[in-house]
């Protein structure tokens, strides 16, 4: 009987000691999730791996979706989103600790993608696949636009953001889904804040005109 | 007329555009008090007047709104330990990198000492000796314990 009761004495004793473990790893957890990136990138510096997991959970989804909404392939967008991390950790010792992490973070991932387009693309040129896209620049839709009754879903949006060309497509993502200022996509897209504004007049307008169309297509049918 | 009209039409569109985009986590009631604002009643006016600028407005101000609302997918848990399973294997590498380093310098003194030193005549070079494995056994157990973290990880 005293046996059993020194054995639960214990047993609580492990449990209490075990859930003050728990109860401190979650502390630490929330602590360490807590910290601004330019802690972390030191602490990745200086060897804590544990800092990198918190900056790639942090930032994983942001670069995923900018990157599929460039790519528009699932599996393309894991790969390069595995790659970005990649690449940020090998180049993390050349990084310039005086700059913001994100943007140069959300740069890697936009050339990587972008150098990956070109590849698949063969052989267009990069310009080319910048800024030249027939079907993004429809014939005038003046006289559609007043006819036409605007409802737009979020998958004509999602198609018409297709038909863009892949830097405005890339900008108009930036600004408007992921609600970053002008300043860190100029940043990232290495422009000046009025070539990125003029990007987003000309993709705002692209993709106004090719709603546009398809809204009268659909009404038409 | 018209394209006295167009001009005007194509410099409110532009105003609205420098609001929407410098308010565009902002509401459309906030909109419409920016454009009060900034180019006081003249864009009101107009806006009130055309019918082309009213659409032109509600229309970007749709896509606008709807870009907002396009899905962002979550990531696996799956490709997360994807990510950091390959940064463990950098870790490890630059690791191992680092241990051949310092074999390679503890050979070439080992055989700079046998081949120019007679550093085995007495006790206390022997003893030297000894220090100097020790020291060696030392910096690879501390070489070591980092991969082990970084695997962890």
């Amino acid at each position: 009987m005293l046996g059993s009761g020194t054995m639960w004495v214990k047993r609580k004793k492990i449990s209490l000691w075990t859930m003050g473990n728990v109860e401190n790893s979650k502390r630490n957890a929330s602590d360490i999730t807590a910290i601004a990136d330019a802690e972390l990138v030191g602490k990745t510096r200086a060897g804590d791996n544990k800092a990198f997991e918190v900056l790639v959970r942090r930032y994983q989804k942001l670069v995923y979706n900018i990157i599929y909404q460039m790519i528009r392939n699932h599996d393309s967008a894991s790969d390069l989103t595995q790659d970005t991390f990649l690449k940020a950790y090998k180049a993390l010792p050349g990084f310039d600790t005086t700059k913001s992490f994100k943007p140069w973070l959300l740069k890697i991932a936009t050339n990587s993608t972008l150098n990956t387009i070109r590849d698949q693309k063969g052989q267009q040129s990069l310009e080319e696949l910048l800024e030249v896209n027939p079907q993004a620049e429809p014939a005038s839709t003046e006289d559609v636009e007043q006819e036409v009754e605007w409802r737009v879903s979020q998958h004509m949006l999602f198609d018409a953001l297709g038909q863009l060309p892949i830097q405005q497509r890339k900008t108009f993502v930036l600004r408007y889904q992921q609600d970053l200022p002008y300043e860190e996509i100029a940043e990232i897209s290495e422009l000046s804040v009025s070539s990125v504004k003029s990007l987003l007049f000309r993709a705002r307008e692209n993709l106004r005109k090719i709603l546009s169309e398809q809204l009268a297509v659909s009404q038409n049918v | 007329m018209d394209e006295l009209n167009e001009t005007k039409c194509s410099r409110v569109r532009e105003i609205l555009t420098e609001i929407l985009d410098d308010t565009a986590d902002s509401t459309r009631n906030n909109l419409e008090n920016c454009t009060q604002e900034v180019d006081g009643e003249r864009v009101s006016m107009h806006l009130q007047s055309c019918d082309r600028c009213q659409n032109w407005q509600a229309q970007t101000e749709e896509m606008v709104d709807m870009a907002r609302l396009l899905p962002q997918f979550d990531v696996s848990e799956r490709l997360t330990q994807s990510i950091l399973a390959q940064v463990a294997v950098v870790e490890s590498s630059k690791q191992q990198q680092l241990s051949w380093i310092v074999y390679a310098a503890a050979v070439a003194l080992f055989l700079y000492v046998m081949l120019f030193v007679d550093a085995f005549e007495s006790v206390w070079g022997i003893g030297s000796w000894i220090v100097g494995l020790g020291t060696m056994i030392g910096l690879k157990l501390l070489i070591a314990e980092p991969r082990k973290e970084s695997q962890v990880v």
